[in-house]
């Protein structure tokens, strides 16, 4: 009897582990089903939002009036970007992916910018109608090939699910499964739609940004020397070159280095560029005290940094604390008008007043002097085109970015509306109403939104 | 046209009112097990008016539970030794909790996002310099940027296949101190990448993929690219 006890008590326990591995294993295929089906929702949606996004282009294109184009073109701009969403969540391989999730961003982008140029009662030039036109034949391939794809999908010959598994790891999986897919091909047709230029933040020209910044030349000695002077108040020492920042708007040398005194092991970093030989960045992640220095004594400290380190009419524009730092916003003020696009960021350590960190790539790429048009049109006429609800508090001529980066003059009117501040833009040249930012006021500075 | 503005305010006036008053949040049964300021609250008064004898100290146990049942049956009220709203009225406590409100139009700040972003820094980069961490938040905020990714900074870092800590959930670990500082750097407009969509770790990566890419800088293990 003795020696079917362990036998037994095994079988038992056999038994027990194979009733829980198939709890497990219906487990995992319930999760599966679930996950599978969650993405093959997201790609009928996507399918739907292309599809749409296409019909509602091509409406656009024989609406005669501008309100009609407008109405239409505001629908693509819907449908492209949920389209977009849909597909940037589907688990696809980024590289299979990145042109078509381009495609939508930039349809949808065009799309916005030409909704506002009809509502502003611009009439489409031919030439944007011909980008439409050609965006319809690429956002008609699309949907053709995504339905063509929905067959495959259906009769079952992808699982989302295992797409997702997969991921990176096993590569060679993956890629025969997307050559299954066609994705391979569409990505390679969808490559050659026009490059779209436009006032849009998906605008191909804000990639190729060519800075103002202009100087000699400087080699990594040199750069070395600069940071060690520009920062030897902070006992900055022993700097060295880490490596080159290359391929970018502004090149330069990466440099580490230590603070005597108070380092805490993990020393300070910057950036300086090749050319003129300018703090990009710094960065200095010590440990911060208890706070010693108010708001205002933060924001002098800053502006003398800065006038010490050669930069002049830097306005600081807002402040925000942060744990035992603030950041300080600087723009560059041109006579009366405030220069936001030239802008240095500053922060200060609350407990002793140091720069622990400067930025300064906005005010490089975007800097030079500029001849600022008069106002077109008065204070007075630009106070009308607010909302008759709204209390102006001060008003200020300001250069702001469009989406696109270009340069427009404004009528900054700083306002109050029920609880809350608002900062409002009226182009100075014909009264549009160019943006709106929600100021958020807390304790540690405020928020713009 | 006045009539209708002043019946207007004082309609709107009444309903606010009276829509605070029903989203007061009705305060909590405390029975046995309970704790907190309330409990104190109960147990000095109860000792007060003699009904229970034991320490004021905020954890309803057995004494308070007797204090309770030796309150309810001298009150008529139901002994079930829970506090409930008849025998918190009895009580005189406060039968509604106050509701924190708002004024209704004031706006609000994005503070997830930084939560967010500091979870995926700290999930991506740890053992990096610290210039390495903002980085790793700047690619995410740049990603936001392009046309070729998701428009919202939750969109990128959990978009499939992108980050391996959201595939193993490490994405989920609480961030530290310098994470948190790093993505509000990042937030702030530190790039030190310049502009890169990318990085990798060149011992690790697995993707052919990413070598095409062109190389802005290295920080630490991590290469940038866009």
């Amino acid at each position: 009897m003795k020696r079917y006890i362990l036998p037994i008590i095994l079988a038992i326990a056999l038994m027990g582990t194979g009733v829980w591995g198939y709890q497990q294993y219906t487990q995992k295929v319930d999760y599966h089903t679930y996950l599978d089906l969650q993405f093959q929702r997201q790609f009928y949606e996507l399918i739907g939002h292309v599809e749409n996004a296409q019909v509602d282009l091509s409406k656009a294109m024989v609406s005669g009036s501008n309100i009609d184009i407008a109405q239409y073109l505001n629908d693509v701009v819907k449908q492209s970007y949920m389209a977009q969403e849909k597909l940037t969540q589907l688990p696809f391989n980024h590289g299979a992916i990145r042109t078509t999730e381009k495609f939508l961003s930039q349809l949808g982008d065009y799309a916005t910018a030409m909704v506002n140029k009809s509502l502003e009662g611009i009439v489409l030039e031919e030439n944007e109608m011909s980008t439409l036109e050609e965006l319809h034949t690429y956002a008609n391939y699309l949907s053709q090939q995504l339905i063509e794809l929905q067959q495959q999908v259906v009769s079952g010959g992808v699982n989302f699910g295992d797409l997702r598994k997969e991921g990176n790891r096993r590569l060679a999986l993956v890629d025969s499964q997307m050559e299954d897919l066609n994705l391979i091909n569409i990505e390679e047709r969808m490559q050659d739609y026009p490059e779209l230029i436009y006032d849009g933040p998906f605008s191909e020209h804000l990639k190729d940004v060519r800075p103002r910044l202009q100087g000699n030349t400087v080699n990594e000695g040199e750069a070395i020397r600069i940071v060690t002077e520009e920062f030897k108040e902070f006992n900055l020492a022993n700097a060295r070159v880490i490596g080159r920042i290359d391929n970018a708007p502004i090149e330069g040398y990466y440099i580490r280095g230590e603070r005597n005194g108070d380092a805490n092991g993990r020393g300070v970093s910057a950036a300086v560029s090749r050319t003129g030989g300018k703090i990009i960045w710094y960065l200095d992640p010590r440990d911060i005290g208890e706070s010693q220095l108010g708001r205002e004594e933060a924001i002098e400290r800053a502006e003398e940094f800065l006038k010490q380190k050669g930069y002049e009419d830097m306005v600081a524009t807002y402040a925000m604390a942060y744990e035992g730092e603030m950041v300080v916003n600087f723009a560059y003020q041109q006579e009366d008008v405030t220069v936001y696009t030239d802008l240095i960021k500053v922060k200060v350590a609350l407990d002793n007043g140091d720069i622990i960190g400067l930025e300064t790539e906005g005010f490089l790429i975007n800097h030079h002097d500029r001849d600022i048009p008069e106002p077109q049109i008065s204070k007075e006429a630009a106070q009308e085109r607010l909302s008759s609800g709204v209390e102006v508090e001060t008003v200020k001529l300001a250069l702001i970015p469009t989406a696109g980066n270009k340069e427009i003059l404004c009528y900054e009117f700083k306002v109050k509306f029920g609880a809350d501040h608002y900062l409002i833009y009226i182009d100075a040249d014909n009264g549009q109403q160019r943006r709106v930012l929600l100021l958020i006021e807390g304790e540690d500075g405020t928020l713009t939104i | 046209m006045k009539k209708y503005a002043v019946l207007l305010t004082s309609v709107l006036s009444i309903f606010l009112v009276v829509s605070l008053y029903v989203n007061g949040i009705f305060a909590q049964n405390l029975s046995w097990g309970s704790r907190g300021e309330e409990v104190r609250e109960v147990q000095s008064r109860l000792t007060r008016w003699g009904y229970m004898e034991g320490a004021v100290d905020g954890v309803y146990g057995a004494e308070t539970y007797r204090g309770v049942r030796n309150f309810q049956q001298s009150n008529g009220l139901t002994v079930d030794g829970v506090i409930g709203p008849q025998t918190r009225a009895a009580l005189g406590m406060p039968t509604t909790t106050p509701t924190p409100t708002t004024p209704a139009s004031e706006g609000v700040s994005r503070s997830d996002d930084v939560n967010l972003l500091a979870r995926a820094i700290h999930s991506e980069s740890r053992g990096e310099p610290y210039e390495g961490m903002v980085a790793v938040g700047a690619v995410i905020l740049n990603r936001v940027r392009s046309p070729e990714f998701p428009n919202t900074i939750a969109g990128v870092v959990y978009q499939p296949c992108a980050f391996e800590p959201v595939k193993n959930g490490t994405i989920n670990n609480p961030p530290g101190d310098d994470a948190f500082r790093a993505a509000r750097d990042a937030l702030n407009g530190w790039d030190p990448t310049s502009g890169a969509l990318y990085f990798w770790n060149p011992a690790t990566a697995t993707s052919r993929w990413i070598w095409t890419r062109t190389i802005t800088l290295r920080i630490g293990r991590h290469v940038f690219g866009i």
